[in-house]
């Protein structure tokens, strides 16, 4: 994936009054990881050999300014391609987007994903098509290539691009059964992305899924202490790291180099409240805490213990009932 | 979804798991997460497949949030929305059908009379049909799915409608297995195994976010209180259903005492009758004399159960983390000083 300090943009001059937003393009584009995966499950059912296009719908959220995106959610939109002329099931693509609108009200349509090698003729197509649901912001397009140039399947590669408008409207093409529209030319500014988990639990879901995916189809689910005792592992190894970076740079130990990491680490250490120092005090705080804790613990298992014997005893007197 | 009271049918279920789709589990953690503390529910789709498994592949949530868990699950409008759905998922020529719901719940309060229903009557439909419980007493901490269903036993008590004790016994029900749990596999397909196996680490970041926060050693505070105060409501129904129950007891216990007093004296009346040479009467008249109180419903009080015995196992699981913690803390920093 691209870092963002390799694009440069530039506000190209409009050659197309109509299309006068386009200046204010997207310049950040987020796409959420359910997202991603849903476009990833929906190419890799492209059939291979029939080179038949799959394209589909993005949704989601666009920061007020219109300069960030958020890719929130995907799915798939049919459409046929015979020759030059492209049908988009138009139909489909709104219902579903409808019905997607009732459970997230503030989404809307911000442009489509295909995947294919190369950006051609028929690429433009869609993407007047899905301008016009994005209008008056500009649609993106996103890219998917997982296939090398022999049709060998290799790593996803996501490309965003925003595309503008550019020269007159040109001819007139047949799209859908009925509308006919005027064909845009299109030039597609590549804009970067980023993979993002929206919320800390999917984040940890995430983690697991990265952690269990080599070699593995399936994982199954876990729900006991464990988690903490990972998360505990992932601290210890993060400080051994800390610790052999800072001893590794023992040679240059007076260098500014890394004064953003020793002004954090300082700060951190400094910062140490004056608790700290009095054991005595901290010993009285910590056995409370711990006695506190202790007592729930105790209480709710007289609950647990509590309710279970009263099942019991409600079902053995009502056994024993002589009448 | 239709309530087909006329269909008692009910087929014992064949399913043994539950496969998910890595982008449903996560498009699913986010809805519920995102919108915690509000409550919300939706759809599972997928297949079942031939090895005795359900195949999860898409997931929608119902538009609305809950007021409590399982509302949607009957409301004309969860309904008509997953109807619309299933529709326009086959005009793609997806051949998924309607599986199951899932439910975002903080603990044991999932465990209402709605929600029961709803899965009851749905699982008299479809034999496999389950739910897909999200619980999110410690969001941001550790991911808690189950997949839950009625047991057999439990479905066969429903049908029985009465809930006596004695219908819980034939049926070998307690407040302990209402529910049967499936096992979750998340299955990834293969183009995204290759995508995550080839991430960076630094590619997905969340702002101001912070996945350790499991090891705060107060970051279960609040969440405590809040099982606790569930804890504490759960126990007043519990104990208000138990009130009914005890006062059926009483009345039950001072007709059998009656009934013994009665028979005691129809004994003696017979001896003297004996002696005196006239016929007995009958010893066993009191049954059309006396008549017992019927035994409530024990219908809330096992669902009650369920929701406090949940609730507790995860008061616990959270008191243990807290003193695993404090523990380790205390022992670092006393020594070290």
């Amino acid at each position: 994936m691209s870092g963002e300090s390799s694009f440069m943009h530039l506000v190209r001059p409009n050659v197309a009054a109509p299309a006068s937003s386009t200046s204010t393009g997207a310049s950040n584009i987020k796409i959420h990881a359910p997202a991603l995966f849903q476009i990833l499950e929906i190419v890799s059912k492209q059939v291979l050999s029939a080179e038949k296009r799959i394209i589909g719908t993005l949704v989601g959220l666009r920061s007020e300014d219109g300069l960030e995106l958020e890719i929130r959610d995907a799915y798939v939109v049919p459409c046929n391609e015979t020759g030059d002329s492209i049908t988009i099931e138009d139909s489909v693509h709104k219902t579903l987007f409808q019905l997607h609108k009732k459970a997230h009200p503030k989404e809307a349509v911000l442009g489509w994903f295909g995947s294919s090698n190369q950006i051609d003729s028929t690429t433009s197509l869609i993407h007047d098509f899905y301008s016009k649901g994005a209008y008056p912001f500009p649609a993106i397009y996103l890219n998917v290539e997982y296939l090398t140039a022999d049709n060998q399947i290799t790593v996803p590669k996501l490309s965003t691009y925003v595309g503008a408008t550019v020269g007159k409207p040109g001819s007139t093409q047949q799209i859908g059964w009925k509308t006919t529209t005027t064909n845009n030319s299109y030039i597609f500014t590549p804009i970067p992305n980023q993979v993002i988990n929206g919320s800390i639990t999917e984040k940890i879901a995430f983690k697991q899924l990265r952690e269990k995916s080599v070699n593995t189809t399936s994982t199954a689910l876990t729900s006991d202490l464990s988690y903490l005792s990972n998360q505990l592992e992932a601290v210890t190894t993060n400080i051994d790291n800390l610790l052999r970076f800072i001893e590794s740079k023992g040679v240059e130990a007076n260098s500014d180099k890394d004064l953003d990491l020793l002004r954090l680490l300082s700060n951190t250490l400094l910062n140490k409240p004056q608790l700290l120092s009095n054991t005595e005090e901290l010993k009285n705080l910590f056995s409370a805490h711990n006695q506190d804790v202790i007592m729930i613990e105790y209480l709710t298992k007289a609950v647990k213990d509590q309710i279970e014997l009263s099942a019991r005893l409600t079902a053995s007197a009502e056994a024993d009932k002589k009448f | 979804m239709v309530n087909k009271q006329g269909n008692k049918k009910y087929q014992a279920p064949t399913a043994t798991s539950i496969n998910v789709e890595s982008s449903v589990l996560l498009s699913l953690i986010r809805h519920t997460s995102e919108n915690y503390p509000s409550l919300f529910s939706g759809t599972l789709l997928g297949f079942e497949d031939d090895e005795g498994s359900i195949d999860i592949t898409h997931v929608y949530p119902f538009p609305y949030p809950d007021q409590y868990e399982g509302g949607s699950f009957k409301s004309r409008s969860g309904a008509k929305y997953q109807d619309e759905i299933l529709e326009s998922l086959k005009k793609l020529g997806y051949g998924v059908e309607f599986q199951g719901w899932f439910q975002s719940t903080v603990s044991g309060n999932f465990v209402t009379t709605q929600l029961i229903e709803g899965l009851a009557q749905q699982q008299l439909l479809n034999k496999n049909s389950f739910i897909i419980i999200h619980n999110l007493s410690s969001i941001n901490k550790e991911v808690e799915l189950k997949a839950l269903r009625l047991s057999e036993g439990f479905i066969g008590a429903y049908l029985d409608g009465k809930w006596k004790s004695k219908d819980l016994e034939s049926n070998k029900i307690s407040y302990l297995n209402i529910f049967d749990e499936l096992p979750i596999n998340i299955h990834n397909q293969n183009l995204i195994n290759l995508y995550l196996s080839n991430l960076q680490d630094s590619t997905t970041t969340v702002a101001n976010t912070n996945e350790f926060e499991v090891v705060n050693l107060s970051s279960n505070q609040n969440v405590t209180a809040q099982l606790l105060e569930s804890l504490y409501s759960q126990v007043d129904s519990y104990n208000y259903d138990q009130n009914n129950f005890n006062y059926y007891q009483r009345q039950n216990q001072k007709e059998v005492s009656k009934v013994t007093q009665w028979k005691q004296q129809r004994k003696l009346e017979n001896l003297e009758r004996a002696k005196r040479g006239e016929s007995e009467l009958d010893p066993e008249e009191w049954k059309s004399i006396f008549r017992f109180p019927s035994e409530p419903s024990r219908y809330n009080n096992i669902l009650h159960s369920h929701a406090i015995d949940v609730l507790a196992d995860d008061i616990l699981k959270k008191c243990e983390e807290d003193l695993t913690k404090s523990l380790a803390i205390e022992r670092k920093l006393i020594s070290e000083n």
